[in-house]
């Protein structure tokens, strides 16, 4: 998901849940976090959120922005922009200030921006 | 070198108005007490000399536990700054009683094993003295497993284990991975991974697991690395393994981590990797 540029240019605090590990419990961060293996339980993070196209999460997630490829059987709570690439599934509700959604993203709950709820499901 | 404390110019520190001369305390290691090691030996006490920091010295030798002296000398003596002339080994050897007596670190790097002092930009031999009179001190984190302290990194190899992050989340990978718990890391060039900055109060744990990749390439195996800033941490191994701290075996199938923040006073150079 992830090209080696980008990976070169990160800097140390950052979380990187890598594919073949898998997390239980509640996660906290106080940085930027990226998920591409399993997670079971929540997560929180003040920083920003990527979640790659082999991530599978059952949990409730928070995070200040989020970039989705993989898969998030949970409540979605996203204080700034929220980004659900073509790969990625979401089976629970959703919240966002920004929401951008590509074509073939999978969608079933609720979504709501600035308090309204706007769709149930979307495909 | 005389075995006495001298120095026509000592460098002094200002504290609280009052005017305190630095001390210095060298701790030669064994092996740099071997014949190989005279000439740069000699080199490094006349500059030690020529700057004005020339200090008492202690010898360490098989039978001769650094601590005690050390411990001894800073508290009896009035040292104020302990300089480990040696390796990795060396640093080790003296961090306990360095951080317990709230002195200042410096390292002479001599032989091989020199990573600490490479991260802390300290060159090697006669030109670390140099560094050592510039005096530019660095508090940083110290890193600490099952009670032993550790400046760079514990590495756990390949095992089956459990990781209990701050008692509140557990990690598990799915396979044989290693694990290095670092406090102090910057990758080399061409090397993949994250800095460990020691000044951030957090231990990083990295694990690398294989995985089996799908597709075409079934059988092809993929590095996956998960890095994990934490402020302590327990890994439990299934099987007892053989771990190393700063390059120093340690054995067990428990490994209790957590974080002394900003407790070791180092003198570090301005090439300094952090």
């Amino acid at each position: 998901m992830f090209n080696k540029d980008q990976e070169a240019g990160r800097k140390g605090g950052e979380t990187i849940i890598a594919k073949g590990v898998k997390v239980e419990g509640d996660f906290v961060s106080d940085g930027n976090v990226i998920i591409e293996g399993e997670v079971n339980g929540s997560v929180k993070t003040a920083g920003h959120l990527e979640v790659g196209d082999s991530a599978k999460i059952k949990a409730d997630v928070t995070a200040s922005d989020a970039l989705v490829a993989g898969q998030i059987s949970g409540n979605l709570k996203v204080n700034g922009k929220l980004e659900l690439l073509e790969s990625s599934r979401v089976e629970g509700d959703i919240e966002a200030e920004i929401l951008s959604v590509a074509s073939g993203a999978k969608i079933n709950g609720h979504i709501t921006m600035n308090g309204k709820t706007s769709t149930e499901a979307v495909e | 070198m005389p075995t006495a404390a001298f120095g026509e110019t000592p460098p002094k520190s200002y504290v609280g108005g009052e005017i305190l001369k630095n001390m210095y305390l060298y701790v030669y290691d064994a092996f740099v007490q071997d014949h190989r090691y005279e000439k740069e030996i000699q080199k490094v006490e006349n500059r030690l000399t020529d700057l004005g920091i020339a200090g008492k010295i202690v010898r360490l030798g098989l039978f001769r536990r650094a601590d005690e002296f050390i411990r001894d000398e800073v508290e009896r003596g009035g040292a104020t700054t302990v300089v480990a002339v040696g390796n990795d080994t060396t640093v080790r050897q003296v961090i306990d009683v360095v951080v317990d007596t709230k002195v200042v670190l410096g390292i002479i790097p001599f032989g091989s094993d020199n990573q600490i002092a490479t991260l802390l930009g300290l060159p090697e031999g006669e030109a670390a003295c140099d560094v050592l009179s510039a005096r530019i001190v660095e508090n940083i984190d110290v890193g600490v497993v099952n009670g032993k302290r550790f400046i760079r990194s514990v590495s756990i190899p390949a095992a089956k284990a459990e990781i209990n992050c701050e008692g509140n989340y557990k990690v598990t990978p799915q396979g044989r991975g290693t694990i290095e718990v670092r406090n102090l890391f910057v990758p080399s060039e061409g090397e993949r991974g994250l800095i460990s900055n020691p000044l951030d109060g957090r231990l990083e744990a990295v694990l690398q697991i294989a995985t089996k990749s799908g597709g075409l390439s079934f059988w092809k195996k993929i590095h996956g690395e998960s890095v994990l800033p934490l402020k302590s941490l327990e890994v439990r191994t299934q099987e007892t393994v053989s771990a190393f701290m700063d390059g120093v075996l340690i054995e067990g199938t428990r490994f209790d981590f957590s974080v002394e923040s900003k407790v070791l006073k180092v003198v570090t150079g301005k090439g300094r990797m952090f």
